[in-house]
């Protein structure tokens, strides 16, 4: 009995130490890792934006979601475009892309910013090529080509393209069906800016 | 006192001829920038927990020896884990998985077990490196004959010190053979290289 304490108490004290040296590391690091995250997510939304956002504000919807918007002017009466987070479930992971929207709901650019789909096949959806054919699609654009849409799908990642897909799709639908919330370039906005 | 070192390199390398640690090995080496990032934590960590085994194997009583072994090999794990997502953070992302993975890689609890556990710290911590730096240069040919044929580029660059570039080496005509990249592609890699290293072994005998 005493030895199965004297076990307990010794593994108990290398836990402990570990435990405070983890933690150590942890308070030191997270401040450079949140910021990281941080300017990721900022180049992203920078990139996708539709052109002549001079500012970008926040918003969240009553369904919880955080779109960012971008101004034209520093006043914050004429937006030009939101951005905001998709994600879908792919092959090997959770594709998760950041998706520029006009404000007539068609898409401006995306950015795959994670995923870990399969290497040389599914990875190629952060590729450039596969990215720019979202440009200007509409809701009703969105659809692989085997789904009879005219997105290129990936050769051998049918399933990564068709994710990044529908999850863009499935932003603009639940976008569109609260479009009255979102920041709109308004007449009152105009004659408001004006004075 | 140098044996214990070169020893890892070749004659005792923990992939060709120990074969340990296969499953991260095939895992993380599609690219040779990958194949350095995890040579290089994996190095940091079996360094690490061989010289801290070393210090600590008379307190540690052999029944409980794994428990605390492990738990040494994942404090490290988790500050390799938490510095890469602090400072190289797309290297991160590419590792995913692996990175904390690297717990249970039997190279390093084997290291542990087999020799710092029975040897002084200076001993220990040039296995560690030997070992280490086997795994990493395995990692970085098989990752790059992977890349090279899979994909036809190569992107170098040396983790948290430069960013990776890419080179287009192959051209744009080249038509990458996928397979490569692929797990069948990884067996097929490593296999070749074991190959090689028991013929080159059998000239020398």
């Amino acid at each position: 009995m005493k030895y199965v304490i004297k076990l307990g108490l010794t593994l108990m004290i290398y836990a402990a130490i570990a435990g405070l040296l983890l933690g150590f590391i942890y308070t030191k690091t997270k401040p450079k890792i949140d910021e990281q995250a941080r300017l990721e997510r900022e180049q992203a939304i920078k990139e996708v934006m539709p052109p002549g956002a001079a500012v970008i504000g926040e918003d969240t919807l009553s369904n919880g979601k955080i779109i960012s918007v971008g101004y034209a002017d520093e006043s914050k009466t004429k937006p030009v475009g939101y951005a905001a987070l998709t994600a879908g479930v792919g092959f090997s992971s959770t594709i998760k892309t950041m998706v520029g929207i006009t404000t007539d709901f068609k898409v401006n650019a995306i950015k795959v910013i994670s995923q870990s789909e399969t290497p040389g096949l599914g990875t190629h959806s952060q590729d450039d090529w596969f990215q720019k054919q979202f440009a200007n699609k509409t809701i009703d654009g969105l659809l692989v080509n085997k789904d009879g849409g005219t997105i290129k799908a990936i050769t051998g990642a049918t399933i990564s393209s068709r994710a990044v897909t529908n999850s863009i799709k499935k932003l603009l639908i639940e976008l569109k069906s609260i479009e009255n919330e979102l920041p709109h370039y308004t007449e009152q906005a105009v004659s408001d800016s004006s004075i | 006192m140098l044996k214990e070192f070169t020893k890892g390199l070749i004659r005792e390398n923990p992939i060709l001829v120990l074969a340990l640690g296969l499953c991260p090995t095939l895992a993380t080496s599609t690219t040779a920038y990958n194949g350095i990032g995890m040579g290089i934590a994996a190095s940091f960590v079996l360094v690490m927990s061989n010289i801290i085994v070393s210090a600590i194997k008379k307190t540690v009583p052999s029944k409980i020896r794994i428990p605390i072994f492990i738990t040494v090999i994942a404090t490290f794990v988790t500050i390799v884990k938490l510095v890469m997502a602090g400072y190289t953070p797309g290297l991160s992302k590419q590792l995913g998985i692996f990175i904390p993975l690297i717990v249970v890689n039997c190279i390093i609890l084997g290291r542990a077990e087999a020799f710092a556990s029975k040897h002084g710290i200076w001993a220990s911590a040039l296995d560690g490196l030997g070992m280490g730096l086997g795994f990493a240069i395995v990692l970085f040919v098989v990752g790059s004959v992977r890349e090279i044929l899979g994909s036809g580029t190569i992107t170098l660059g040396f983790p948290m010190l430069i960013n990776p570039v890419n080179f287009n080496i192959l051209g744009k005509g080249y038509n990458p053979a996928l397979l490569l990249i692929l797990p069948p592609g990884g067996f097929i890699t490593l296999g070749t290289f074991m190959w090689i290293k028991q013929l080159l072994m059998k000239e020398n005998a």
